[in-house]
């Protein structure tokens, strides 16, 4: 062969994988995105008596509105807890489910001897105990193609929290290979303040109005727990409950570092106006109640504040990871919102705590107001000069390229 | 026959739907009460407990003792029972007044302990005795928890002294002695601003003038998360724009912080 020949030989394929290379780098990031990872499956860990079952059709209202009409509503496993709803008969009574694997060291697990049913396969309220979950979820994971995305829910990312202390500790460990990604919403990351009862949040309320405070507090706890209608006697409610032997036993464990971590939590205030006959004097003190049943907490992962919370940010923030602020905020009357209706009734439940246990960012109305076609709530995108976002934008944006979803156009 | 048939057939519908709806759209106001809480400002305790018969919850409660931490369990709610310190379980003149309001506690029971500082829980034993009056608001609690002994016991707020400051606030807003009224105000408001401040926002001319506050009957004492409030209606002379007057309903709302102190009103409404 000639040289000619042999330059040709050697120079056209390197010309040709240039010219891809040249390609591919001139595609938007989004689209080189889109095109490397369409395999992406997504893992749904829903929250505390939800149904996996009803989770997946689309007519229904709840979180798949985030991905139902995009290109992963077929790329979503949807993950059923021990003693999941989607077990229930129409009929009453549970369907046939697996055991559960109750390997869980070294995340607790409750006394199975106990009235609280851990082990019951006649029991299917997902109200079930966090760490046969986390150990399901384990098993669930291992069966899943890379690169995998862990979309959870309230008590979801708990039990995805214990997912991740599992990781760490076992030995052999191949999950962390297949999940990259682990997005929370209104996680109950270190705990509910409503099994804890009215007087600690009384007790640590950071206002010189504590006792007014307190007429809101104790209305809101009550309503939060007549609305959740949640077990005291399963193993749930007693896991979720800030500094429970659940928490001790997984937040002291560190997380992987290479995964990307993206958590939506909420806040909403409430100031207190005391009102002089057809004035309304500046707020007296401003209580912030979280999403009603979680409040913000801390952002450190192995922190365990008194009072439970719902932030999660692993190693700060960067272009993988972020934390997200739904905000609101409530102006109640001391007369007219507390007083008036305290009177009539002392031991009622006060139309301010309605608002807040209704408003469209908390814990149980988020689920209806995350796309455009639902009123949606919008919060500031993690890329700079990008504006508010909806929900189910900014997370289908950060399924398109997680490893790099908060880094702003032109930075690098 | 067929027509007498057809009206029971629609009668039992109609009741069957009135219960089931009753039941669907159940107000939780209805079905879910506020546990009772009581404080003992002396010490510094709390004690919240579910008194509302026939619910999931009658019967817990959540008791705070400063540096110990928080106790959480469920106890027996008695009409009556044998005392071991008698003098608390003595009946006062609000008890005999109000005997189907007084509630008696006696129990010895495991409950879960937990504190503010470490956030660990463990088990504890605790024997509890006491009465709640629920009717004004007043209870004598005793507590005994590895070998100590705990009181808590509940300050009686009076009427007569929340009907006279009620009739100061009356006075001090119609002759617009801003300072005076400043000084009935609860400490929660002046912690929150200053004597300038609420003088500058009471001086401003954008909210209606009101000439005369009388009181519209009988004062109310009720309690709502471990304090004592009053409220006492009163009806409002107010001059309008054209010199001419109009008359509104409003109440005043009153907290005890060891005295009475005026905490806000709601707004007024025409009768």
């Amino acid at each position: 062969m000639g040289i000619r020949k042999r330059l040709k030989a050697k120079i056209i394929p390197l010309l040709i994988f240039f010219g891809i290379a040249v390609l591919w780098l001139s595609l938007p990031l989004g689209a080189r995105a889109q095109a490397s990872e369409n395999q992406r499956q997504i893992v749904f860990v829903h929250g505390i008596k939800t149904d996996s079952r009803a989770a997946q059709n689309c007519n229904n209202p709840g979180f798949q509105s985030i991905w139902c009409g995009s290109s992963y509503e077929n790329k979503v496993n949807y993950f059923s807890y021990y003693q999941d709803i989607a077990y229930k008969k129409d009929t009453g009574g549970c369907n046939p489910q697996p055991a559960p694997d109750t390997n869980t060291d070294p995340l607790y697990a409750p006394d199975t001897s106990s009235a609280n049913r851990a082990i019951d396969p006649n029991t299917c309220d997902s109200q079930s105990a966090l760490a046969y979950n986390s150990t399901g979820l384990y098993n669930f994971l291992a069966t899943l193609p890379s690169p995998v995305a862990i979309i959870n829910h309230s008590m979801g990312a708990a039990i995805t929290r214990g997912w991740m202390t599992l990781t760490m500790e076992r030995e052999g460990d191949n999950t962390q290979n297949i999940v990259d990604t682990v997005i929370s919403i209104q996680g109950v990351q270190q705990g509910s303040f409503v099994p804890l009862g009215v007087l600690p949040f009384i007790n640590t309320l950071e206002t010189s109005a504590r006792a007014t405070s307190s007429l809101l507090v104790s209305s809101l706890i009550n309503y939060a727990k007549w609305q959740s209608g949640w077990d005291n006697n399963r193993p749930a409610l007693a896991d979720l409950t800030p500094g429970s032997e659940w928490y001790q036993s997984s937040l002291p464990y560190d997380v992987p570092s290479h995964l990307n971590y993206y958590n939506f939590y909420t806040d909403i205030k409430a100031s207190l106006h005391p009102q002089f006959f057809f004035r309304t004097l500046p707020s007296i003190g401003t209580i912030s109640f979280g999403d009603s049943v979680i409040l913000p907490g801390e952002s450190d992962h192995q922190a365990m504040p008194f009072l439970g919370g719902a932030r999660f940010l692993p190693f700060g923030e960067s272009f993988n990871r972020h934390e997200y602020t739904l905000e609101s905020s409530h102006d109640v009357l001391l007369g007219d919102g507390l007083l008036k209706p305290l009177r009539a009734n002392p031991f009622s439940i006060v139309s301010a705590a309605y608002a807040i246990g209704n408003d469209p960012i908390g814990h149980e109305k988020l689920n209806q107001h995350l796309d455009e076609d639902n009123n949606a709530f919008k919060v500031d995108s993690c890329r700079e000069n990008v504006g508010k976002k909806t929900v189910q934008r900014e997370i289908l944006r950060i399924l398109e390229d997680p490893q790099w979803a908060c880094l702003t156009p032109g930075e690098s | 026959m067929k027509k007498k048939l057809l009206l029971i057939l629609i009668f039992i519908l109609t009741i069957v739907f009135t219960f089931s709806a009753r039941s669907i759209f159940a107000d939780p106001a209805d079905t879910n009460t506020v546990p009772v809480i009581l404080q003992d400002t002396s010490n510094g305790m709390m004690f919240s407990i579910q008194l509302t018969s026939g619910q999931s919850d009658t019967g817990q409660f959540d008791l705070y003792i400063p540096q110990k931490g928080y106790y959480q369990g469920k106890v027996e709610l008695r009409e009556k029972i044998k005392c071991d310190e008698k003098e608390d379980c003595l009946e006062d003149e609000d008890d005999k007044k109000n005997k189907s309001k007084v509630i008696h506690l006696k129990d010895t029971l495991t409950v879960w302990h937990y504190q503010t500082d470490d956030n660990s829980g463990s088990e504890v034993k605790v024997k509890i005795e006491g009465k709640i009056n629920t009717f004004s608001n007043s209870a004598i609690i005793n507590i005994w928890i590895e070998g100590n002994h705990y009181r808590l016991k509940t300050k009686k707020a009076d009427q007569k002294a929340a009907e006279e400051i009620s009739i100061q606030v009356a006075q001090y807003t119609t002759t617009r002695d801003w300072p005076a009224l400043y000084d009935l105000l609860s400490a929660q408001i002046q912690s929150s601003m200053t004597q300038e401040e609420f003088i500058q926002i009471m001086s401003q001319t954008n909210s209606p003038e009101i000439i005369a506050i009388n009181l519209n009957g009988e004062g109310k004492i009720f309690p709502a998360s471990g304090n004592s409030y009053f409220a006492q209606p009163v009806s409002l002379t107010v001059r309008q724009e054209d010199s001419s007057t109009k008359l509104f309903n409003s109440t005043q709302y009153f907290i005890f912080e060891d005295t009475w102190r005026f905490l806000s009103t709601d707004t007024p409404v025409v009768p």
